[in-house]
């Protein structure tokens, strides 16, 4: 399997069928004399600025914890064993209300979206 | 041991730098062409300042007219007199010292008969519309008659 | 029977859909400036976006993804950033444009001055997102907008040299202005070839969970849609020249000579369907300019998206559409000139187009997205070759006409 062509950037759903983020990064394991072995995938803000760069990681870095969210300067790490099928999209065996990933999302629906009228 | 994982090459970059070599030819070609063009001719305005007018001018005619026989809104046809009536004076107002006065008196009596209609319209006075028509139609025919004899080029 | 019906359907949102005010302000600026001189600007643009939005239904309808989701797929977020934020930038543009647009009809119907409208107006194409099951109530407000029709008959009405306006269809170079012709061109098809149309189609085709069975139903969509709605602009050309250009009005430099195309044809009538027309057309692409800012952060990032679910189930795409119409509605409502956004919107949608369009036709063209139903020669020449021209075009006569002034 090419990890870049076949897993990098794509679309994460839960086992909900609800979409997740997508692959923003992998972790592997390299071996000696072997291919390297995915061990996980990263997803999150931080995961896209370093790929552009580390001075654009440092910036999104120090932008994040300026905004009181230092929590999300770490990655959010989906274990390999998780992934349960890979074709248009990867399909994760967790839910996605029990990951951090979408956490602001569901901040933004309990304090904004729900004070709203017709939301529902 | 682990290894971070995210990085893409090869192909995809060389695609952007085809696409930034495009890009940047095509804009030294604008710029070539904008120090070019910085060179043209004061006739050229003339030209624009005279069609403007001629187009507000006639555009004045047919809401006029419209207002008078069709119903169309007074409240549209004023809006727009004032509209074009503002636009023009500005225009005046920018006429660089050497302009031939023959497009400039014509729009000068454009501009201020635009105020009158917007002022006759206000009222209801279809006479003084009447006579702000006609007037029009003299200064078109002047404009006209100049943009005879200086008939464009390619610009 | 249910595919035919799908395909009716979809012409219809597709020609009620297409005359929006960039379609409008550049077919009609062109048509008074040089008579019926620049319709083929118009069938090139009609042209290349029924290539484009063909190839966005069979593209989503063969691989599953929707274009951003695919660029992002295949080239990466480093690639896909760029298009990105051009795009969401542009069309930021476009979006105040249409609410202009709106805020103009507006205008005309009431006598109060545009700049009020403008944040009425995005407020209630907000409700109309936050509260619609949107996907059937845009489809009503688009088939609404085939009230644009009326060009079509005043055209008829006004009885053009039809063999003119046939030999028009050709590309020719202009005997005047030539700086101000080549422009219109590029802002006539920045304003066809507006990528809003292709990226929603496939976003629609995904929701609808299109597969390879639709493929000949989107052919047809594609093909009588875009080229009816192609007509409809034309018609507007062809109406801009015989009432302005014939009349000696070469140059529509104020919003409010626009009415007057119609008010020569039907008069106190052609104000009232005038005002219709550009108010619901404008609307409809207000609200698509909007959700498509949506779907290009959504599917970018990989978050919930989609027409018909309540808003509190995609706090963040409901977020994307709320912030672009608040941006929006700031240049109308500070007293920009809605002609000249307009305009100079049409003409950065052309430049912007080959960083969208390079990458989807990399992508109609890889097997593994696309296995038999690849891109012919035909396809991937006519759509690179008509980008190419209106980006050349935007690039080299935008810088002249902000020098000049206009």
């Amino acid at each position: 399997m090419d990890l870049v062509h076949d897993v990098l950037d794509k679309q994460l759903v839960d086992r909900n069928g609800v979409r997740m983020g997508r692959a923003d990064g992998l972790i592997a394991e390299l071996r000696e004399g072997q291919l390297p072995r995915l061990v996980a995938i990263e997803t999150g803000t931080i995961v896209i600025a370093r790929r552009f760069g580390s001075r654009t990681e440092g910036m999104v870095r120090a932008l994040l914890v300026k905004a009181g969210l230092s929590h999300r300067t770490e990655p959010y790490r989906i274990a390999w064993t998780n992934v349960r099928k890979i074709g248009v999209d990867i399909q994760l065996d967790i839910g996605c209300d029990d990951t951090p990933v979408h956490d602001w999302q569901r901040w933004l629906q309990a304090r904004v979206i729900d004070r709203l009228p017709g939301a529902r | 041991m682990q290894h971070s994982s995210g990085q893409r090459d090869g192909a995809t970059s060389k695609r952007i730098e085809r696409d930034d070599a495009v890009k940047t030819r095509a804009v030294a070609a604008a710029l070539a062409v904008t120090m070019a063009c910085t060179a043209c001719s004061s006739s050229d305005e003339e030209q624009t300042d005279a069609r403007i007018a001629l187009s507000f001018a006639r555009s004045a005619s047919m809401w006029l007219d419209g207002w008078m026989n069709d119903g169309v809104p007074r409240a549209y046809v004023k809006r727009s007199l004032e509209s074009t009536g503002e636009a023009l004076g500005k225009r005046i107002d920018k006429l660089p010292g050497s302009i031939s006065s023959s497009v400039s008196a014509p729009m000068k009596d454009i501009a201020h008969d635009l105020d009158t209609a917007r002022h006759a319209v206000d009222a209801g006075d279809k006479a003084r519309v009447e006579l702000v028509l006609s007037r029009l139609r003299k200064s078109t025919a002047a404009l006209d008659a100049w943009k005879q004899t200086h008939r464009e080029s390619g610009s | 029977m249910k595919k035919l019906l799908e395909i009716s359907l979809g012409v219809v949102t597709s020609i009620g859909g297409f005359l929006e005010m960039g379609e409008m302000s550049t077919a009609a600026q062109a048509g008074a400036a040089f008579n019926v001189q620049l319709v083929w600007a118009v069938v090139l643009g009609t042209i290349c976006v029924a290539f484009l939005v063909e190839m966005a239904g069979r593209f989503s309808a063969v691989s599953g993804h929707t274009i951003i989701d695919g660029i992002r797929d295949r080239f990466g977020i480093k690639v896909l950033a760029w298009p990105l934020v051009t795009t969401v930038l542009v069309s930021l543009l476009v979006l105040s444009a249409e609410i202009g647009g709106v805020s103009i009809a507006l205008e005309f119907a009431t006598g109060i001055t545009y700049r009020w409208w403008a944040v009425p107006v995005a407020v209630a194409s907000w409700l109309f997102l936050w509260r619609g099951t949107f996907g059937m109530l845009e489809k009503g407000v688009t088939s609404l907008g085939l009230i644009t029709l009326c060009f079509v008959v005043a055209a008829f009405r006004l009885q053009p040299d039809w063999a003119q306006v046939a030999a028009s269809a050709i590309p020719s170079k202009p005997h005047t202005q030539a700086a101000t012709y080549w422009f219109m061109a590029a802002s006539i098809l920045g304003a066809s070839l507006s990528p809003t149309l292709f990226l929603f189609y496939s976003s629609g085709a995904i929701e609808d969970r299109w597969d390879r069975s639709y493929i000949g139903a989107n052919r047809a969509i594609a093909a009588l849609g875009m080229t009816f709605g192609g007509v409809i602009s034309a018609a507007v050309l062809v109406v801009a020249a015989q009432s302005m250009h014939a009349h000696g009005i070469e140059s529509i430099e104020d919003f409010h000579q626009l009415p007057l195309l119609l008010i020569d044809t039907f008069g106190m009538w052609g104000f009232a369907l005038f005002a219709a027309s550009l108010a619901i057309a404008s609307f409809g692409a207000a609200v698509e300019v909007a959700l498509l800012q949506g779907y290009l952060f959504a599917q970018s990032f990989g978050w919930n998206w989609g027409q018909d679910c309540p808003p509190r189930a995609n706090p963040g795409f409901s977020l994307a559409y709320t912030c672009a119409l608040v941006i929006g509605a700031i240049p109308i409502a500070a007293g920009a000139d809605p002609l000249k956004l307009t305009i100079l919107s049409m003409a950065l949608t052309a430049v912007n187009l080959p960083l969208m369009v390079v990458p989807f036709i990399v992508l109609m063209n890889d097997e593994h997205y696309m296995g038999e139903h690849r891109n012919g020669p035909v396809s991937n020449a006519a759509v690179l070759g008509i980008t190419g021209l209106a980006f050349v075009l935007g690039v080299v006569t935008l810088p002249l006409q902000i020098i000049g002034g206009t």
